[in-house]
């Protein structure tokens, strides 16, 4: 692959980012990375936002990678914090840190809970939602009983308030 | 009537319960990350909607270290609350058993405290305040993790439910440590009286669920209340035993601290929670019968350091000031 800035190279420096499911990349040459490490060259050439205050992040320790390709870690896009900062104090920064890091925190927060799914209280408008999807819950087990139980009479009067539910839900989506 | 100024159920074994819902607003950074404008932002954002409902504002920036550290011996904020000095408010309804932290490490920390056991009433006035909550802000919340929190150990309910327990005979009996461990295995923690980090003084433990993600708050709460019955029920036959031994040593502990109480010229605060312990047991057993448990809860926050100056005419400039003072206050209310 060919550095995206010189177009001459080979690049063997790759960024890539994911915030909030929005996926970025960038691919140089040692080089070109080099020089915009350096401060000589900080706008234009990376497409996404908020990328100019992460040079020294991005960069930090590049020398000396030569040509093994790295990986860096994420930024929340809304509070800025990275999960070193997380693994330093053991704090998020924002409740979008939630969702950007929500790979890297699954195991913590297994480890601290012993699940990570939520029971219990919400706000009320997700309240109708989670209702329904108890009361789905319950209905999924009652058809498997009839079914194994051989009761089709009572099987098909559940799977029609199954399907009705799932259509309730469809159209809230909406 | 506050929880500290009356008893209420079980009140041989338990002093208060309290219930705590932490909660963040969806659009801003949690506490470490809060700048002071949106500090600042959150707090006149957030107070009015308390104040429509009968509670008082009290910017801590502005109050005494004395007036502070008054609020934290009534368990109304946290230590780290007193010490912050970024822009942060109580929101005070003292009839109802209301105190919520407004920026602490989350942006609403708000809790119940009731006298005695009670459990369930705690968590139905803290729900209908999350109702009113939830009816005026953008909480955040994600259905996975539930309500999203500073620290993850708080995700999922966000709710701390304790209870403050008085055990003497089980620590004189020497099975605090393996009833510690023995709740840890199941989600319960237990603490000294001022929570996370302190020293359980005059046998006095709080004990909390610690686990908030994948279980609903009221299992949460039947678990803890369950097992505030056994351990009331092992402490209540360990008083029964201790005393069907006429045991003279403990009836002189009692009749001391008593003594102490009713006639010493200076006594320290540490002296004093002790002697609390004694002749609480004492009355309890029925050794003591001039005191009742009222006025003693009374006295326990009256006189603790900082409540007790801020109440005198002419605060106590030593130690040694503060200490006579407590033991005139402690006589002339006994």
């Amino acid at each position: 692959m060919l550095c995206e800035r010189c177009k001459k190279n080979t690049a063997t420096v790759f960024y890539e980012e994911n915030i909030n499911g929005q996926k970025h990349s960038c691919s140089l040459c040692s080089e070109c990375a080099a020089e915009i490490n350096s401060g000589d060259n900080t706008v234009g050439i990376f497409p996404f936002s908020g990328f100019g205050g992460l040079h020294d992040q991005i960069f930090a320790g590049l020398f000396g990678f030569n040509d093994a390709p790295i990986k860096k870690s994420k930024t929340c896009s809304f509070c800025s914090a990275t999960f070193s900062d997380f693994q330093k104090n053991g704090k998020t920064g924002c409740p979008k840190c939630y969702e950007t890091f929500s790979d890297e925190l699954r195991s913590t927060i297994r480890s601290i809970h012993g699940n990570v799914k939520h029971v219990g209280r919400s706000p009320a408008k997700f309240r109708k939602n989670r209702e329904k999807e108890d009361k789905l819950k319950v209905l999924r087990k009652q058809l498997k009983e009839a079914v194994s139980d051989e009761n089709f009479e009572l099987a098909a009067s559940l799977r029609d308030q199954i399907k009705a539910i799932e259509n309730e839900k469809k159209e809230g989506q909406v | 009537m506050t929880w500290y100024n009356d008893t209420g159920k079980e009140s041989s074994t338990v002093l208060s319960t309290r219930i705590r819902f932490a909660r963040n607003l969806a659009d801003y950074p949690f506490g470490s990350r809060l700048s002071a404008e949106k500090a600042n932002e959150i707090i006149e954002k957030l107070a009015p909607t308390f104040e429509n409902i009968g509670f008082k504002k009290i910017d801590f920036t502005k109050i005494s270290k004395l007036e502070a550290l008054s609020y934290l011996e009534k368990h109304y904020v946290s230590r780290e609350f007193t010490e912050k000095k970024t822009p942060h408010a109580l929101m005070l309804n003292e009839p109802c058993g209301y105190a919520v932290m407004l920026c602490e490490e989350d942006h609403i920390r708000m809790q119940c405290i009731l006298p005695g056991l009670a459990l369930d009433e705690a968590y139905a006035s803290i729900c209908k305040l999350d109702d009113t909550l939830d009816s005026s802000f953008e909480i955040a919340y994600n259905e996975e993790l539930g309500y999203l929190t500073h620290c993850p150990t708080n995700l999922g309910t966000g709710m701390r439910a304790s209870v403050m327990m008085f055990l003497p005979a089980l620590t004189m009996g020497g099975q605090i440590n393996g009833l510690s461990n023995q709740l840890s295995k199941i989600g319960l923690t237990m603490r000294g009286f001022y929570g996370e980090g302190s020293s359980a003084q005059g046998a006095i433990y709080q004990i909390s669920n610690q686990i908030t993600l994948g279980i609903t708050e009221e299992d949460s709460i039947k678990k803890l209340q369950d097992i505030v019955k056994q351990i009331t029920e092992q402490e209540t036959e360990l008083r029964k035993l201790i005393t069907s031994e006429k045991n003279p040593e403990l009836i002189d502990r009692i009749s001391r601290a008593e003594g102490i109480l009713r006639h010493a010229f200076m006594i320290s605060s540490s002296e004093f929670i002790s002697a609390f312990s004694d002749v609480r047991l004492g009355i309890d057993l029925g050794i003591i019968r001039s005191i009742d448990l009222k006025t003693l809860g009374e006295l326990f926050i009256e006189v603790m350091p900082a409540t007790l100056s801020l109440s005198a005419e002419n605060p106590p400039k030593t130690q040694k000031e503060r200490d006579i003072l407590r033991a005139e206050r402690i006589k002339s209310r006994l």
